[in-house]
């Protein structure tokens, strides 16, 4: 019983000495800068003590001390104010500091934090809000325009398409371009699944020119992302090694904000329509020399009777996306730790009928300060896809749309018992194949379930020293499925097939980093040193089943193919890097700055002799706005000048040094082997950079500016399917062969233009410029070209020395030494010439993108344009139709008078000093464009210009005032957005930025390759974003 | 103390995995090392689809006039298709050479299992020589001695000057090795089934017939080298012959079957049912041969006459199908073997190796080449009298003073089915006498003498196929091998 009294008086004496403490009062405000801009995330602390709170993103705060206490408010760029509370009210302006706003930091390797002014390459932050503002329902195309060098091309406009990313430019010829995606210090598996090599994988449907499987990098919530800095070129990564030679996206996640618990709420509501897909004539009808006759597919007939009811097929695969995305998240916490979950809804449906992706995101983050000297960060993300596609290229709804007679509604796909495909009326052949048929009776879709997660410890044993221990893992598993129904086949008598892959994939990666830095000398000098250990693993394990024949037509599934017809393959692959890496920094007064970095690789993909490699890099900043005679001028606030020299290696892909032994149907069971051969001397590539850069701001900080200039040399370039003489043994062979050369360079302005309590502007205007040269091939190649860029005639992408890594070659015209072309004497045709030669270069002499944001009190409208001056585009749709004679020019080119073509006849008098004019005229009115459809070269399109309205967006922030009003309101945002509005160019194609080939392809890509698909859609959305407190 | 312990962990998890990386670079589902057997398998069955195939075979079976194409003839006139006999050729040396480095590598113990190291490597060296006489008599100089070398991308031409010595070398080196004491290949071995003494024979009977290749390009080797050989373990009978069955299954079967399951239009050709029907008083619907009637179907009045070989496509159409005679109904069985060489070639060898003084005595030259007509007329199931018969007719007795044109005939009627070989022989011995088809395409001017070099070859290895080219003095259908100068 006493012991109870005792009990309750101790809970009492407690609870009293609470309230006592209590008698603090409740301080709350807002701060500012200059401009009456709010400030988010400015630290306020009791003076004297470590207890404080943070603004959030609308820049107030409230705390809880007594009256007469001393505050301070600090923040990065501002200089430090000290305000003592005398009331409830405390609303704060913080004055920017020039000199201070120096020490930005920014997120290097492994989210260790470097101070900018001691970086000596390239690199570029993007905050969490452009990414969520701009509209894209992922994260890698809402970069596109933002940043300098950072090239994107999607592989189309349908929902969950890949996208290639390449920084600076193309540093491997055959392997992957792809920068390294960094996910809070843990790599994120971005790969697209390349369907070669599956069981029935050979048939031209599972070609990366036909289809196109999403960048896992699509999974990611953008709704997650705090920031993205993006590390340009091998050296601004090189701590990251072989993975990141084509430098580093890294993304840190939001961890919960401290303070007073809240509920972020947003969704938005998205429509797109497709637009800018070739007009299609409608004059004259299918046949040949003017005669209708609907067995042909092309358009040479007679003219549609009158009163013919023609049909707008194209159409008719059309329809309204909607997309709508629900966002909650949900984060508070105390100084010593935050946590945030969210949760987020991704439905989309796209412009092409049946297509369709879905997304679901969970994430849970926090970090925890441990003890004084320990703290602890994690996150976790599920993702859940699921995406039904379309094939692309020649085998996409649209080209098959265009097939389809007009004079047949093809929207009517079924024939009359409702299982077989309908041919259509007035055409009896039966080779035309219905996409709608095609779209809604097969299956074609991938799901993925993926967690991508880490946690890390930071320990602070002693003064200045940390070490830094993170287990990261990306795991996933996925399905791809692949089906035809027997009747979608010529006559409708197909097998039917099904394909069904299951794909895992588990990458787990550690990363044990630990340092010492302190300053020497009244602080003068500064020192800091770190070491890494790193180990990355990947390990994909893959099992495809493949079977034809459906027993029961209409049911697809493996389960309803002939038993007997079913093939299956399992393919395993692992790949283990083990690396050291160090960074040693000595720098002077804060001002100049030399870093070493080095790392030493291991990887499992070489062989025994050469799998261990070393490479060096070395840097240096110099901060001129810190020597005394430029302190003083006014206008500069900042100048820093940077350089690096660096070197990356770069190993193999999994499994490429010993060749693998097939078994073969023969008597006895034989074991034979495949096409490639053995290379026990692989090397490692090696791409060594460097670089030279000036960063500045000017004008108290209005105007901001970066410029680099950059040459990278690629050399042991490894090629995979590198043909050989047969007589080696083996056809093909991965090879260390050819070094290529880029150079080129960034830059980036951005200016406040107008900048007042009510209206600010600013403009921002960034640009990049890149050149390649291939200075070294083996000596028999005169070219090397990637089979999967040969799309439109004879034009591919050929690699040879001394031209572009991205140069278009074909078969140009013939031409006498005079320079004019070479007609047939016969025929009155230009003569095309046998042998391949260059016809231009895919890459852009520039790449450009411009923002703007005009902010009215709280009405805020932003513009993001991204274009491209001097791209060469192979324009195959457009040739594709005038082929076929469904394009107007084709018919402008029929009814127009017989064409001469320009040219000397080859008739031996060519290359004399009277070569004979070419006077034979060439009767289209009778044949149309299909007698001669053009050679190669017509079909490039040179000096592109291009400039595309990629986002437009209006917002409207609720006014504070109201907000004060509500107790449960912290903040209101309302916007519209306008994606891909509108295209100014001289091109005269679909998609001057198209690329044609999926980014699994991996080597030099697709892009500037127009053909047959199906551009980005024009799209509106309306939006709002909540927040509560 | 905490903290420590935080340390220790961290070391201790750091201290992990340096293990075996080259296992990690390994499929695990792929097999990179397998029992030899089943290379020796894939590889004999490779061999075969080339030495009966419808690539490279059925092109030689048309050059030396055997066979006669119907509807497109393109290749019959002189096409041009080199690049997949180039590769089948080569192709079937991966496994091969790969018998040979797993018998004689760290671990050879391991494949003894299967068969005698040595033996082993003796019998892929055969297959290996086969290979590579193939290839240097259809293109001349071809690549040999720096091939299957890791070190080398770009792998030089040898001439084939330096290739034929070079081949004998590896046969009698082969021979050296066999042991017919100790176990050949316990399975896998299509042609032997592992006897290693047939095996021997073999080696030393494909060394006569590459020796005598040379005769009137290096007379004095040829002459030692056919002497050597024929003096060794040879042949004795048809039960010794180089042959592998096709199975009774699609998956394995006689390729002219599969041919003949979705057209007819490769038939006899009429050169060589004349040369077999006229022989003494024969006629096409009495033929004095009575192989004909084992190589050939009768046409639909019973008699044996072949398809006028070299046409225009279009003038095939003039000649009706039912009366031209197709390929035996036996040779397009599904298990009709494959013939790689015979007892009765042998023979033959022997018969020009006495006629030329090289071996035994000149006079037992006419009944050598008796015993060789007799051991083809076994080989193709021909019944004693019947033979007898053949071999009394006036123009199939033995004249030593026109050898060749009697040793040439004969050689080529009992060469049937094996194209290139008996191409290569009218090549040496310029009999029997073809004609040159007016319609041929515009790639050839005379009956080829060898084969052009595969484009691809250009691409990837183009300036050793230069000198080649250079060195052979062009690259066209007449350009002469060096033993056929």
């Amino acid at each position: 019983m006493r012991k109870k009294i005792k009990a309750i008086f101790l809970i009492f004496f407690t609870t009293s000495f609470a309230l006592l403490s209590a008698q603090n009062i409740s301080v709350s405000g807002t701060v500012a800068d200059e401009t009456g801009t709010p400030l988010p995330g400015v630290t306020i602390l009791v003076k004297g003590t470590k207890k404080g709170t943070a603004t959030d993103f609308n820049g107030k705060y409230k705390i809880s001390v007594a009256e007469g206490t001393t505050l301070v408010f600090s923040s990065i760029g501002y200089k430090k104010q000290e305000q003592v509370v005398s009331g409830e009210i405390l609303d704060i302006t913080l004055i920017e500091d020039a000199s201070v706003l120096g020490e930005v930091m920014i997120t290097a390797e492994f989210g260790q934090k470097r101070a900018e002014r001691g970086v000596g390459a390239a690199t570029q932050t993007i905050d969490g809000a452009t990414i969520t503002e701009s509209g894209r329902e992922n994260f890698i195309t809402a970069l596109s325009g933002r940043v300098p060098g950072l090239q994107i091309s999607s592989t189309s406009g349908a929902p969950g398409a890949s996208s290639n990313v390449v920084l600076r430019n193309i540093t491997s010829i055959s392997g992957s371009n792809q920068p390294l995606y960094v996910v809070d210090g843990v790599p994120m598996n971005n790969s697209s699944f390349d369907p070669n090599g599956m069981a029935g994988g050979a048939t031209s449907e599972y070609s990366v020119n036909n289809s196109d499987f999403s960048s896992r990098g699509n999974d990611f919530n953008p709704e997650d992302v705090e920031s993205i800095t993006v590390l340009k070129g091998a050296g601004a990564a090189a701590l990251y090694g072989s993975d990141a030679s084509n430098g580093a996206i890294i993304i840190t996640t939001k961890k919960g904000k401290a303070g007073k618990g809240r509920v972020t709420f947003s969704n938005y509501i998205k429509l797109s329509n497709a637009y800018g897909y070739p007009e299609m004539q409608d004059k004259y009808a299918n046949g040949a020399r003017g005669t209708t006759n609907y067995y042909y597919t092309s358009k040479y007939g007679g003219l549609y009777p009158e009163g013919q009811q023609l049909y707008d097929n194209v159409d008719a695969i059309l329809q309204t996306g909607v997309q709508q995305r629900y966002n909650v998240a949900v984060e508070g916490g105390s100084d010593k730790a935050t946590i945030r979950a969210s949760f987020s809804q991704l439905n989309e449906t796209g412009v092409i009928k049946t297509t369709e992706y879905e997304r679901t995101n969970l994430s849970l983050s926090g970090r925890a300060q441990i003890t004084d000297w320990l703290k602890f960060e994690g996150s976790m993300q599920y993702t859940g896809t699921e995406n039904n596609k379309v094939r692309r290229g020649t085998e996409s709804p649209l080209y098959r749309a265009m097939l389809w007679p007009v004079v047949d509604d093809m929207s009517n796909y079924l024939a009359e018992d409702g299982l077989h495909m309908r041919n259509p009326e007035y055409y009896h052949d039966v080779d035309l194949l219905n996409p709608l048929f095609d779209m809604y009776n097969n299956k074609y879709y991938d799901e993925s379930d993926r967690i991508l997660g880490n946690v890390s410890l930071n320990f602070t044993p002693i003064k200045n020293a940390f070490l830094r221990a993170q287990v990261g893992w990306d795991v996933a598993n996925q399905t791809y499925v692949s089906s035809r129904n027997p009747y979608y086949a010529y006559n409708n008598a197909g097998d039917g097939s099904y394909s069904l892959v299951n794909a895992n994939y588990s990458d787990p990666s550690i990363n044990i980093l630990s340092g010492y830095d302190n300053k020497y000398f009244d602080d003068k000098l500064s020192v800091s040193a770190q070491v890494g250990y790193h180990q990355l693993e990947n390990k994909i394990t893959r099992a495809s089943t493949y079977g034809t024949n459906f027993i029961d037509a209409s049911f697809q599934s493996i389960n309803n193919v002939d038993p007997l017809t079913i093939v299956s393959k399992q393919r395993n692959t692992k790949r283990r890097v083990q690396g050291i890496s160090g960074q040693f920094q000595v720098g002077y007064n804060n001002m100049a700055f030399l870093t070493f970095r080095a790392r030493n690789d291991w990887s499992s993909t070489l062989p025994k002799e050469n799998n261990s490699y070393f490479y060096p890099s070395i840097e240096g900043s110099f901060v001129l706005s810190d020597l005394d005679f430029i302190k003083d001028v006014e206008a500069i606030s900042y100048l820093k000048l940077r350089g690096s020299w660096s070197q990356v290696g770069k190993d193999a892909r999994p499994l490429q040094i010993d060749p693998e032994l097939q078994t073969t149907g023969l008597t006895g069971g034989g074991y034979k082997y495949g096409f490639t051969g053995p290379n026990r001397n692989l090397k490692p590539e090696i791409t060594t950079g460097q670089e030279v850069g000036v960063d500045f701001r000017l004008f108290k900080n209005r105007v901001k500016g970066t410029f680099s200039y950059f040459e990278t040399e690629n050399s042991n370039q490894i090629i995979q399917g590198f043909r050989l003489s047969y007589a080696t043994g083996f056809v093909l062979n991965t090879l260390n062969v050819g070094t290529f050369e880029t150079k080129g360079w960034e830059a980036a302005i951005d200016v406040d233009v107008i900048k007042t309590e009510n209206v600010t502007w600013n403009l921002g205007v960034n640009g990049s410029h890149g050149t390649s040269e291939v200075v070294y091939l083996p000596e028999n190649v005169t070219e090397y070209y990637n089979a999967y860029t040969w799309l439109s005639g004879n034009i591919r992408t050929g690699i040879s020395v001394g031209n572009p890594i991205t140069s278009l070659t074909g078969r140009a015209y013939e031409r006498n030494d005079n320079g004019d072309i070479l007609i047939s004497p016969t025929s009155g045709l230009p003569l095309t010439s046998s042998e391949w030669s260059n016809l231009g270069n895919r890459e852009p002499d520039l790449r450009f993108g411009i923002t703007t944001r005009l902010k009215y009190k709280n009405l805020t409208l932003s513009g993001l344009f991204s274009g491209r001056l001097g791209a060469t585009v192979v324009n195959g749709t457009k040739r594709y139709m005038m082929q076929r004679g469904t394009s107007w020019e084709s018919v402008e080119l029929r009814e127009g008078p017989d064409q001469v073509f320009e040219g000397v006849i080859k008739d031996g008098n060519e290359n004399t000093a009277n070569p004979t004019t070419n006077t034979i005229s060439v009767d289209y009115g009778t044949y149309g464009s299909s007698i001669f459809t053009g050679g190669d070269e017509d079909w490039i399109e040179k000096d592109i210009k291009y400039i595309r309205l990629r986002e437009l967006r209006l917002a409207y922030r609720l006014p504070d005032d109201i907000l004060k009003k509500s107790k449960l309101l912290n903040s209101m945002n309302l916007y519209f957005v306008a994606n891909d509005l509108f295209t100014w160019t001289n091109y005269s194609g679909i998609d001057a930025v198209g690329n044609a080939v999926s980014a699994a392809a991996g080597g030099v890509g697709g892009e500037g390759y127009d053909v047959m698909a199906i551009p980005n859609p024009r799209s509106y959305s309306i939006g709002l974003s909540i927040i509560l407190n | 103390m905490k903290k420590i312990v935080i340390i220790y962990i961290l070391i201790v998890s750091i201290s992990s995995c340096t293990s075996d990386f080259e296992e990690l670079n390994k499929n695990p589902l792929a097999a990179t090392e397998v029992p030899t057997p089943t290379l020796l398998t894939s590889a004999t069955q490779n061999l075969i689809n080339v030495n009966s195939g419808l690539g490279y075979n059925k092109t030689m079976m048309f050059y030396s006039q055997q066979w006669a194409q119907r509807e497109t003839t393109t290749r019959s006139l002189y096409g041009l298709s080199a690049e997949g006999d180039w590769s089948a050729f080569y192709g079937i040396l991966p496994e091969v050479m790969e018998i040979i480095n797993l018998n004689s590598g760290d671990d050879k113990d391991r494949y003894s299992v299967y068969g005698k190291n040595e033996n082993q490597i003796a019998v892929a060296t055969i297959l290996k020589v086969w290979v590579f006489h193939n290839l240097t008599d259809t293109w001349g100089n071809i690549p040999y001695s720096e091939t299957f070398n890791n070190d080398i991308t770009l792998p030089k031409f040898d001439k084939q000057e330096d290739i034929y010595p070079a081949l004998i070398q590896e046969l009698k080196d082969a021979v050296a090795l066999i042991d017919t004491n100790a176990s050949g290949f316990s399975t896998g071995d299509l042609m032997y089934n592992g006897d290693m003494a047939k095996w021997k024979a073999f080696a030393n009977s494909m060394r006569a017939r590459i020796a005598m290749r040379m005769s009137e390009a290096n007379p004095s080797l040829a002459q030692t080298e056919v002497a050597d050989a024929l003096g060794s373990t040879i042949f004795t009978s048809n039960n010794d012959n180089a042959v592998v069955a096709y199975q009774n299954e699609e998956a394995n079967a006689n390729p002219l079957y599969i041919e003949f399951l979705t057209q007819a239009w490769t038939f006899i050709a009429e050169p060589l049912t004349e040369l077999m029907n006229t022989y003494g008083s024969g006629t096409d619907s009495s033929p004095s041969d009575p192989r004909i009637s084992k190589y050939a179907d009768p046409n639909v009045d019973g008699d044996y006459i072949g398809f006028p070989y070299g046409l225009d496509t279009s003038d095939t159409f003039f000649y009706a199908i039912d009366e031209r005679s197709l390929p035996n109904e036996m040779t397009r069985a599904i298990d009709f073997p494959s013939y790689i060489m015979t007892y009765s070639e042998l023979l033959f060898i022997k018969a020009e190796a006495e006629q030329r003084g090289w071996f035994g005595s000149v006079a037992d030259a006419a009944t050598t080449y008796q015993q060789a007509i007799t051991a083809s007329m076994e080989q193709w199931g021909v019944s004693g009298t019947d033979t007898n018969t053949y071999l009394a007719q006036s123009d199939v007795q033995y004249d030593a003073s026109n050898w060749k044109k009697y040793i040439g005939e004969q050689k080529y009627i009992a060469l049937y089915s094996q194209g290139g070989n008996a191409w290569s022989e009218w090549r040496r011995l310029d009999y029997p006498v073809l004609n040159f088809p007016m319609a041929a395409t515009t790639n050839a001017t005379e009956i080829p003498r060898r084969y052009f070099y595969p484009n691809s070859e250009g691409a990837v290895n183009g300036d050793n196929l230069a000198q080649a080219i250079a060195d052979m003095g062009g690259d066209t259908f007449s350009t002469r091998m060096w033993w056929d100068q």
